[in-house]
């Protein structure tokens, strides 16, 4: 790991230098891979092992089987209207129910997140 | 009339280096220093300069403000170096002890035959008044104010705290006559720790209405006691003082001499033998850790890890602190599989399920100072409120202070906590915010504007 980090600080770009208005792109990528030295300076010494990135780590890992439901569940009720087979099987034609699905739900969330980022 | 009281929110941190109840020496070293700093909002005037002697129990400074609050040296020896920061700020007064101590003789004095404002008057002209704190606002004392009651808790719940019951055993007497001598300024609350048996010293202790409290930390401190025994309200004050401190005031009283001493527990994960020491308000440290601590980056607290101080190895123990704790520094980049955000976490200490230090609740865990992520805005709700057992909403609390909204403040419960009520909060806030820093300056604030 000290290698990977040595790497990474040998590609920071200078604040002043040629690249200086890519050191936020260099940082996130840095405090992605690595939580900072940073140490505590006021009040209580020691701190709970918990951060807000490790916090929304696990959003996304709870919220990973809804978006998998969701994409089937819409690619499987979107068949069940178009061949107007109410007793249509959940489990058959699964490739087109998640493609269908997939077409229909990614859109919104990349663009949910995409606006929320922006 | 008594109270029992159970708290069910709050924390126990389970740390590595709990000092072993063995009391041990340590060498002498004459390097005492009193830090003005660690009296918050004190404005200092020196009666001493440099070069002066003085005795145990000598005047050196008072507070500019409140002439009366006389603070004294806790040896005897040669004032060697009065350091000064910005703008002349007085820092810290350097004294070099003799290795026998003199005292002033302030005349034995039997409390329980005396007003209170004789005791008053002796506790103020003698150095001990630093010792009794105030709610609200968590300073010095007043004397002018008439506060509605004095606390003081029998045990400390903090991690790695040192056992009141085991300092304090037969201590009975000077206890006994502290609280005699507390007794005539106002009612006194003593509140024990109902998980144990508490000590003689505390079971017995007369002219005080003993409480009893269990649950976990922060139920030692004072400030979740007073909330849950007499509420401080906007108007009313309370009187707070260490345990440690009642017996110093009631040697005091008893003896005529002001014996600063008290147990100090060497406590943390970087201690090889951690123990008890009678030490000296102010006390060097270099002696008490010279090859006693593990080698490698330490970060050296004089108090607690939630809320002392940081210190150097050749510091002193602070005016108001029972024990030195030792952990190690946390500066290394942490790589995010391994030790990072998206580790397993089966050896890190957090109070989220993420990681599994809720699986193993007896755990010692050998904590760093890393602050463990970065600052951000609030995000996380409802965490705070696990670890604060005060009817009172944290998170608003510490926003209110944020944007300086004196009235909402008011409302939302300034009055009763301090700083190191929110401690905890502190510790498991996932937006690492300095909240103890926040409410200090809160209070601050408040003082200033409507009191």
């Amino acid at each position: 790991m000290k290698a990977i980090e040595k790497m990474m600080r040998k590609m920071e770009p200078d604040h002043h230098g040629k690249w200086a208005k890519f050191h936020p792109v260099w940082d996130g990528f840095y405090t992605f891979l690595f939580t900072p030295g940073e140490t505590t300076k006021k009040g209580s010494h020691i701190r709970d092992g918990i951060d807000l990135k490790r916090t929304m780590f696990f959003v996304i890992l709870a919220l990973v089987p809804c978006l998998l439901f969701g994409i089937y569940n819409t690619g499987h009720w979107h068949y069940v209207a178009e061949t107007g087979n109410m007793k249509l099987p959940y489990w058959e034609m699964i490739g087109d129910k998640i493609i269908y699905g997939a077409l229909q739900v990614l859109p919104i969330v990349i663009v949910s997140y995409g606006v929320g980022l922006g | 009339m008594s109270k029992t009281i159970s708290i069910r929110k709050g924390l126990d941190i389970k740390l590595l280096g709990e000092a072993e109840k063995v009391k041990s020496a340590v060498d002498f070293a004459d390097n005492f220093i009193i830090k003005t700093t660690d009296f918050h909002g004190l404005t200092p005037k020196l009666t001493v300069k440099i070069g002066d002697k003085v005795k145990a129990g000598s005047v050196i400074f008072f507070d500019k403000n409140r002439e009366s609050i006389k603070f004294t040296s806790p040896v005897s020896g040669e004032i060697t170096d009065i350091v000064r920061g910005e703008k002349r700020k007085i820092l810290s007064i350097n004294i070099k002890a003799t290795a026998e101590t003199t005292y002033e003789d302030f005349g034995v004095k039997d409390p329980s035959k005396m007003s209170g404002d004789e005791v008053k008057a002796h506790m103020l002209g003698s150095g001990v008044w630093p010792f009794v704190k105030m709610r609200p606002i968590d300073i010095i004392a007043n004397p002018a104010d008439k506060p509605k009651a004095i606390f003081i808790s029998a045990f400390d719940s903090s991690p790695l705290a040192p056992d009141y019951d085991y300092v304090l055993h037969g201590e009975n007497a000077n206890f006994q006559a502290g609280i005699t001598a507390l007794s005539k300024l106002a009612k006194v609350h003593l509140t024990v720790n109902g998980s144990t048996a508490p000590d003689a010293t505390f079971a017995n202790a007369k002219d005080c209405q003993i409480n009893k409290i269990t649950g976990k930390h922060p139920a030692g401190n004072v400030g979740t006691q007073i909330h849950h025994i007499d509420p401080i309200n906007k108007g009313e004050f309370v009187w707070t003082v260490n345990a440690q401190d009642v017996a110093i005031i009631g040697r005091l009283f008893l003896t005529g001499k002001l014996d600063a001493s008290r147990m100090i527990a060497l406590t943390g994960s970087e201690v090889k033998a951690p123990k008890y020491y009678k030490m000296t308000i102010g006390s060097p440290v270099k002696k008490l850790l010279a090859g006693n601590i593990n080698e490698g980056n330490n970060r050296i607290i004089s108090g607690n890890v939630l809320t002392g101080d940081k210190i150097d190895a050749d510091g002193n123990i602070g005016f108001y602190h029972n024990q030195v704790t030792v952990i190690p520094e946390g500066s290394e980049p942490k790589f995010m599989m391994t030790k990072g955000w998206m580790e397993p976490g089966f050896g890190k200490f957090s109070i989220n399920r993420s990681y599994f230090s809720w699986m193993m609740p007896g755990k010692k865990y050998r904590m760093d100072t890393n602050l463990n992520g970065e600052i951000r805005n609030f995000v996380v709700t409802g965490e705070m409120e696990k670890v604060f057992p005060f009817d009172i909403y944290p998170m608003q609390l510490i926003k209110s202070v944020m944007y300086k909204d004196l009235d909402l403040m008011e409302k939302l419960g300034i009055y009763e906590v301090a700083p190191e009520d929110f401690a905890l909060c502190e510790f498991v806030c996932t937006s690492k915010i300095d909240i103890q820093d926040v409410i200090r300056q809160g209070l601050d604030d408040v003082y200033k504007e409507c009191m």
